[in-house]
């Protein structure tokens, strides 16, 4: 099965930017997550007319839209755990805490 | 037009803002829940659509398919200005989904703004509103993105309307009005008699004079209208046209010639006195004439009020086929006073008709306090009158007013009719005077008069004995005076019979002692001969004696 993008948007490279590129870069180190999501990030800066399209108000912000149902994460992503949750992934770990 | 203002689309606005929203700025547009923020912002985006400008539109709680359909449906051609591009939509709305995870800046917002305002080289900026935008955000307090955006619109010189609810009413917004705003527009909405009235008020306006007073406005269905007091000056240009009243004897009451054209004019009387008819013949005469009228009704409707006319003889159907006249009937708690004003004001501004028939004025006196009612009415007859239309008012007085004006419009009128029913030997009888007329010989009498089949009819006076008499008393009255000089007449027929029945008897009298007088005097006449002759034969016999005996 082809993997799905899940697209992380920034707008320039500010702290707050890199950190959430740093923990996306950490997310693809968990297999939960690799193995189902292929990852890109964009500068808005870089193709402003994307910020329309994709209606962002808040960055960063990462974008799943496939599978179903499409989810958004607003932040630097600084809580794995939660990002997890947020696209609908549920790991190993979490499964034994619950 | 001033250069630094732009026109926010709404005239009322324009007069109190002195030219319009303050150019190249930000202005905020505050106001609770449905007091129609988004209707003035889509009014000032397409003010500046129809002069062939570009507008953004960033919409933080209504879909934009949404937004253009309000815009058509306010006849502001929202598809048509989309289609061409002029109008940019931006969808702000908030999406409720997204997982808030560590921190974030808003600066997309900004990107985005400045993004649309530079490809379509938009002239001006709305923002609707930017509560919405910042609660779906989850965000209370002011943040810097959104200063940096008011310093970009002022470094970028657009001028932008930024509309807000009033609702939260905490730090950041009163931080937003002190520091990031030029001008700040607050709307609000009373509840008075259980009727809502809308009120705008300007907060503050840098480096620019403004209306300072709270002014009602109204809602309808063609978008937003306001009645500045700034329109109420005593400027009207000076009329000398005389209208007649379509009664001779009333004209003439008015100093012979009727009343001025775009006078105010106001009929108070109670129930049953005459009002409407009396109205309505005014307007009648207007219409003969070929001018447009209006009629508003808060106690008929259409058909009722032109069944009752037809028979007194004032046929309307015909105008109204023709649009030259307009009927509008409504009851007076439909709306608040100021929707009603306002709802009339714009049809006399689309019909500017020669005419303007309120009957009766009172229904909306119990709409407020007087006070308030007072000033309403000062700014709608002077609208009226700016228009050059003429006003007829007509006002019911209640029956235990004794015929007392209790509406204190009556110095704001130019002519002032006032009808009453009088009772007298067991009937009604209806009178009327002219309680003023600026500018006229006014007549000092009062009249009486009957409505019959043709209409309003006056009666001549009838003085006499030093009072007035009306009604059956005055058909008695003269009746009675028929009769003494009948009797008068027939008396001095006898006394001329008697007279030369007199002249008769003297006459034959005359005849007969004429006749005597004769007889007598010839028989006196003939002993006289007698005894002459006799006493000749005496002396002759003595003669011949003394001659015998000689």
């Amino acid at each position: 099965m082809a993997k799905q993008i899940v697209r992380l948007y920034v707008l320039g490279y500010t702290p707050i930017a890199q950190r959430a590129i740093e923990n996306l870069k950490l997310l693809c180190q968990q297999p939960e997550f690799s193995t189902v999501y292929d990852t890109e990030v964009i500068n808005l800066l870089d193709q402003p007319s994307l910020a329309e399209e994709e209606k962002i108000l808040a960055t960063p912000v990462l974008i799943k839209k496939l599978p179903e149902p499409m989810r958004r994460i607003i932040g630097d992503l600084s809580d794995r755990e939660r990002v997890l949750v947020g696209l609908d992934i549920f790991t190993k770990d979490s499964d034994i805490r619950e | 037009m001033n250069d630094n203002k732009i026109s926010t689309g709404l005239k009322g606005l324009d007069t109190i803002l002195m030219g319009g929203y303050p150019a190249a700025c930000p202005t905020l547009l505050k106001g609770g829940p449905g007091t129609g923020k988004t209707v003035f912002s889509l009014g000032f985006a397409h003010a500046q659509l129809q002069q062939g400008a570009s507008a953004v539109i960033a919409t933080c709680d209504e879909s934009p398919e949404r937004l253009v359909g309000y815009m058509d449906r306010f006849g502001m051609a929202g598809s048509q200005h989309l289609a061409s591009g002029k109008l940019v939509l931006l969808d702000f709305r908030p999406n409720l989904s997204e997982t808030v995870v560590g921190e974030y800046d808003l600066s997309p917002i900004l990107l985005r703004i400045s993004h649309a305002v530079e490809n379509s080289d938009a002239a001006i900026l709305v923002i609707d509103s930017l509560q919405n935008l910042l609660l779906g955000l989850g965000v209370t307090e002011p943040r810097k993105e959104i200063l940096e955006l008011f310093d970009w619109i002022r470094e970028k010189e657009v001028t932008t309307l930024v509309t807000m609810s009033a609702s939260l009413d905490n730090q950041p917004h009163s931080l937003l009005e002190e520091y990031a705003v030029d001008c700040v527009i607050h709307l609000s909405q009373n509840l008075d008699n259980q009727l809502m009235t809308r009120y705008l008020r300007v907060l503050k306006m840098r480096g620019s004079a403004h209306g300072s007073n709270s002014y009602p406005f109204s809602l309808n269905h063609r978008g937003v209208s306001l009645l500045p007091i700034t329109a109420t000056r005593l400027e009207d240009a000076m009329e000398l046209q005389r209208i007649s009243t379509g009664i001779p004897r009333i004209d003439s009451m008015l100093g012979d010639e009727g009343y001025y054209k775009g006078a105010s004019l106001m009929i108070s009387g109670r129930s049953g006195s005459g009002k409407t008819i009396f109205a309505s013949t005014m307007l009648n005469q207007v219409l003969q004439q070929g001018e447009k009228a209006i009629y508003v009704s808060f106690e008929e409707s259409e058909g009722d009020l032109k069944r009752n006319l037809q028979s007194v003889g004032i046929g309307l159907s015909g105008y109204l086929d023709s649009g030259q006249l307009l009927i509008h009937s409504g009851r007076a708690i439909e709306m608040g006073l100021e929707d009603h004003l306002i709802t009339i004001l714009n049809l006399v501004e689309n019909e500017s008709p020669q005419i303007l028939v309120l009957d009766p004025v009172s229904a909306l006196m119990d709409m407020g306090s007087s006070r308030m009612v007072k000033m309403l009415m000062i700014r709608f007859i002077s609208h009226i009158k700016l228009a050059g239309t003429t006003l007829v008012l007509t006002e019911l007085l209640p029956d235990a007013s004794a015929d007392y004006s209790d509406l204190a419009i009556s110095s704001l009128v130019d002519t002032w009719f006032k009808l009453r029913q009088v009772e007298s030997n067991g009937e009604l009888n209806r009178l009327i005077n002219v309680v003023k007329s600026r500018g006229s010989k006014t007549s000092n009498q009062i009249k009486e008069f009957t409505i019959g089949d043709s209409g309003i009819l006056l009666e001549d006076p009838y003085i006499g004995e030093g009072e007035v008499v009306v009604g059956s008393a005055r058909i008695t009255r003269i009746k009675q005076e028929q009769e003494e000089a009948e009797r008068k007449r027939y008396e001095l027929i006898q006394i001329e019979q008697a007279l030369s029945t007199l002249q008769a008897t003297y006459e034959s009298k005359q005849k007969v002692l004429g006749a005597e007088f004769e007889s007598e005097r010839s028989e006196l006449m003939r002993k006289i001969t007698e005894l002459k002759r006799q006493a000749g034969q005496v002396l002759e016999q003595r003669d011949a004696m003394r001659d015998a005996r000689e």
